[in-house]
């Protein structure tokens, strides 16, 4: 049980990060959009399902990072779009200097660590 | 920052707004698998594939749903929500259960909430001055009579040019109840009480005038302006609320008085210094024309901030020596202080902590009978609970489950305490014979809501939680495959049950023995020698004009006596200045003579006014001599009526009429001593004899008069003859209404009254909870041994045999908890010695008969299941497996 849970939390991070870099390429996008776009990025990597993104979508946007709106999508269809509010992208500018600092350091590390074991 | 509370916000927000998120998260799961959908078509998949793989894409809706709304929720109160709806819907299922036993905490709480209502104001709060914990009262502690507890204006000054604990003080003269005020003008002559208050009064109190200003000091100078203050209600009752009264004059006793100020609706003198009276209006005390009138002032002092009241105590013990060299008359000076609000509400403390104490164990029967409630409750429901700890739930999810039934139940019964205490404090706030001080504070307020609220959830935690710990700590394979017969389990269930019981019983005795010895005190305290005759007399105010000179008054109330006397069904009729159980003072006396006492040790004497035909009107029995009649006038030697403590003390063993006795240092003119009368009750119905004596009223002036009248005639009858009688004479002569003289024992009765009829209805409540919980666990022990029973039946046992056996383990039951009640009783009646009267704390009729009604209340609890279990059929209870 708590492993579980340790695993989703890994994942819940990288996953909102992954969903606002998500929006911030494709703009405006629905929540099978967003999904969808995970999925081909990452190679079905990250998300257990596409209804996993839900929870995601509801906590950003109650931490007012992005904005959601009922509209219609290109085939006409209704669907809720969320788009990055003015805080998400500031967010995701400081989260993903972040990210890209954290790996590399970590990533150094580990090199280093190759180097060490031969 | 703001983000983040909005955020707190949106998540606390969000278990109450379910229904719509969940709306929302519907539709949008919908549109997503639509367009997955969609573009499987596109791919060439058939219709029916392409929703397959759209749906297998998405995974579980339910997951999806329930990881959205941990999301956007706090996950903690998500559950409290969930207990409380299934909380709901358990009650929903058992309407008789949930009814009772809101009922059940509504009579407890509420009893709670309207004792804390009362308490609050009189115990906890402040009173309702400016800084009021730095106001300190200080009195002399010669005796009980207000004459004993004031000062001179002299020593008052003293007091003030050298204390220097205090700020400021103050003084008003406690004599005003003796005055006579007559409001004319602008509707009826009106008597009117006012009080004449010291210089900065109204500043030590920290009361500021609503409109106007507070009196100048020329104003308390001899003959300065006459200058008057009227309190709000007098404004608003006799002038509309005139807004341009301040500045105008109004007739007082027909001289105009300036109107300089008004005061605060919310400053109310009566309810804090003179509980039960009403004072009107307030003008200035002239200190310089007082100063030869002995002890007429109550001394009021504002502590300097951070000068402490021990602090001032230790200053007076210091000046007191320093103030009695100054004058060789105040040789027997003395002073107490106290804070002001031990002076209001000292005395009624100790009934109030006593009443505190006792809704304090109600709420605790209340507990104990809602967990035998719950108990039963959760005995019923234990497969439900086995079931859900079987599917995943943890301990303490069930614990919290019973514990969140028991505060929603005590919140539900709170809610109808709140409007049970509203209506119980509206009442008492009404009561016009309740002589309580504060009373108009007492009410349910911001506090006490909170505080209903806060008992709630502890009621219902308390009461919950025994419940909640068996239920959990059972393991829930037993559980399923419990069966009633023989399980030791059920058996410990039993037992826990007695238990409660026991302690229910145990309490209901303690507050029965309580109440019953406040009982026997009140019947005592009735049966007390008042000295006068109640029953059939009325007494109303009258106020001569106060232009007359003193011959025309002599000849006005003689004449008021005779007209009255004549009105057909009048026994009697007189007049006095002052009333048993109602304003005193007193006078030194002493017997001419004999050795003079120095003035400390002579004899203090209440003193009244009266006119001839008083003592038959009142109903003082005359015992020697004879009474004033007309014949004593001005100019005829003084004539004085002794009760009989003074004739003993002043002459013991010797006749008392035809004696010579002195007042007042005057013994040129003395008294002649002409009758002796039986002593009568003047400060309390407690407080056994005390010296009096009686002056005729030729001989004395007063300011106004009481008229007691005796009569065989309906009391509306004679005060409609007597009322036209008296308008012929002078229509403005009668300034009040005519009230009972039983009214005087009434409003002297009334705390007491108050907190026995309050702890009587504690006791029925709590006598009734045993008796319910009696019931609930005998009848349970009965179903628990139905097959035992059935055994014993089969064996030969008779119904009676078997109803014996029920009651007898009833009594056995109720024994043990009448045992331990009447030992903690016989511990705790110490407690409220000081409210008894002629009481003994252990007196044995009132342990007994509680003892015997308690028992008895038990077997009449058990007589319904005793019946069942005699008509148990053996063969039914036998095959029932």
């Amino acid at each position: 049980m708590p492993q579980k849970t340790s695993r989703v939390d890994l994942l819940q991070g990288t996953l909102d990060l992954m969903v606002l870099q998500t929006l911030q390429t494709l703009g405006p996008q629905h929540g099978y959009g967003i999904a969808r776009r995970i999925e081909q990025v990452s190679g079905n990597s990250v998300l257990l399902n596409q209804g996993t993104i839900y929870a995601s979508l509801v906590r950003l946007q109650q931490r007012g990072l992005i904005d959601a709106e009922w509209g219609t999508s290109d085939n006409n269809r209704r669907a809720k779009f969320y788009a990055l509010t003015r805080r998400g992208r500031a967010q995701l500018k400081e989260q993903a200097a972040n990210w890209h600092r954290i790996s590399d350091v970590v990533g150094r590390v580990l090199a280093g660590a190759e180097g060490t074991g031969e | 920052m703001k983000g983040t509370l909005s955020r707190i916000l949106r998540r606390l927000a969000a278990p109450f707004r379910h229904r719509d998120a969940d709306a929302d998260l519907h539709d949008e799961i919908a549109a997503h698998l639509q367009l997955a959908t969609d573009e499987h078509l596109q791919r060439g998949a058939s219709p029916g594939e392409a929703r397959r793989l759209a749906a297998l894409a998405f995974g579980g809706v339910d997951g999806a749903r329930e990881r959205h709304r941990d999301a956007r929720s706090l996950p903690a109160l998500d559950i409290v929500r969930q207990d409380v709806v299934y909380a709901l819907r358990g009650f929903k299922r058992e309407p008789g259960f949930t009814l009772i036993a809101i009922l059940i905490l509504a009579l407890g709480i509420g009893a709670n909430t309207a004792v804390f209502s009362v308490v609050n104001p009189l115990l906890l709060r402040q009173l309702p001055f400016r800084d009021a914990e730095r106001l300190v009262w200080i009195e002399d502690t010669r005796g009980t009579g207000l004459s004993n507890l004031t000062y001179q204006v002299g020593v008052f000054e003293e007091m003030q040019r050298h204390a220097r604990s205090f700020e400021r003080m103050t003084a008003y003269f406690a004599f005003f109840g003796y005055g006579s005020f007559k409001l004319t003008g602008g509707g009826d002559a009106e008597r009117v009480s006012a009080v004449n208050i010291g210089p900065e009064f109204f500043e030590v109190l920290g009361v500021r005038p609503s409109a106007g200003r507070l009196f100048a000091q020329e104003e308390m100078a001899p003959n300065g302006p006459k200058a008057v203050i009227l309190t709000h209600a007098l404004w608003q009752r006799r002038f509309a609320s005139d807004p341009s009264l301040v500045g105008r004059t109004i007739t007082i006793n027909d001289q105009a008085y300036n109107v300089v100020g008004l005061l605060p609706a919310d400053f109310d003198f009566g309810s804090v210094f003179a509980p039960g009276v009403k004072v009107d209006l307030f003008l200035p005390a002239v200190f310089d024309e007082m100063r030869n009138w002995g002890n007429t002032l109550s001394v009021i002092g504002r502590l300097r901030p951070g000068v402490s009241l021990d602090a001032a105590r230790a200053e007076f013990e210091g000046l007191i020596p320093r103030l009695i060299q100054l004058r060789p008359e105040w040789q027997y000076l003395d002073a107490r202080l106290l804070s002001l609000k031990d002076h209001v509400s000292g005395r009624l403390t100790r009934s109030l902590i006593v009443l505190w104490c006792a809704v304090g164990l109600v709420i605790l029967i209340v507990c104990a009978n809602l967990s035998n409630l719950l108990l039963a409750r959760t005995a019923a429901r234990s497969k439900e609970f086995a079931v859900r700890m079987a599917l995943g739930a943890g301990r303490l999810r069930l614990i919290r489950q019973l514990l969140t039934e028991g505060i929603v139940l005590a919140l539900a019964g709170a809610a109808l305490a709140a409007l049970l205490a509203y209506g119980l404090t509206s009442m008492l706030r009404s009561s016009a014979t309740l002589s309580l001080p504060l009373l108009a504070r007492v009410g349910v307020d911001a506090t006490a809501l909170a505080f209903t609220a806060g008992l709630a959830i502890v009621t219902g935690v308390a009461f919950g939680l025994l419940p909640a710990l068996r239920v959990s700590g059972r393991k829930p394979q037993e559980a399923l495959k419990e069966q009633s017969r023989g399980s030791t389990d059920g058996r410990r269930h039993v037992w826990v049950r007695s238990a409660l019981v026991v302690a229910e019983v145990a309490l209901a005795c303690v507050l029965l023995v309580g109440a019953g010895l406040l009982l026997r005190s009140f019947f005592a305290l009735q049966q007390v020698e008042l000295g006068f005759e109640p029953s059939r007399a009325v007494v109303a105010r009258i106020d001569p004009s106060g232009t007359l000179s003193p011959e025309q008054r002599t000849a006005l109330l003689e004449e008021v006596r005779r007209r009255v006397a004549a009105i057909p069904g009048v026994e009697a009729v007189g007049h006095t200045d002052a009333l048993p159980l109602d304003r005193n003072r007193s006078w030194g006396l002493q017997a001419m003579g004999q050795e003079e006492k120095p003035s400390g040790e002579s004899l203090d004497a209440f003193v009244y006014v009266v006119g001839p035909g008083y003592f038959d009107a009142m109903g003082i029995p005359l015992k020697a001599g004879r009474d004033f009649s007309n014949e004593d006038t001005s100019t005829r030697p003084r004539v004085l009526i002794v009760s009989e403590t003074v004739a003993r003390h002043l002459w013991p063993g010797e006749q008392a009429v035809g004696r010579l006795a002195d007042s007042g240092g005057n013994p040129d003119k003395p008294f002649h001593v002409i009758g002796v009368v039986a002593d009568v009750r003047q400060t309390s119905l407690e407080e056994g004899a005390a010296p009096q004596m009686y002056v005729v009223h030729t001989q004395r002036v007063a300011g106004g008069y009481d008229l007691v009248i005796r009569s065989t005639l309906p009391s509306t009858v004679l005060t409609s003859s007597v009322r036209a009688t008296l308008a012929t004479i002078d229509p403005t002569l009668v300034t009040s209404e005519f009230r009972p003289v039983q009214g005087l024992v009434e409003r002297v009765m009334s705390p007491r009254r108050f907190l026995l009829t309050l702890l009587t209805g504690f006791s029925v409540l709590a006598l009734v909870l045993a008796c319910l919980g009696i019931y609930g666990v005998v009848s349970y022990g009965v179903s628990q041994r139905v097959h035992e029973i059935g055994l014993r039946m089969a064996l030969g046992a008779t119904g009676t045999d078997v109803c014996r056996l029920v009651l007898s383990s009833t009594v056995r039951l109720a024994g043990i908890g009448v045992g331990l009640g009447l030992v903690a009783s016989f511990m705790l009646a110490r407690l409220i010695a000081t409210l008894l009267f002629e009481t003994s704390p252990t007196d044995l009729a009132t342990f007994g008969i509680t003892a015997a009604l308690l028992t008895l209340v038990a077997l009449v609890a058990a007589v319904v299941p005793a019946i069942r279990a005699a008509c148990i059929s053996p063969l039914t209870a036998l095959r029932t497996e």
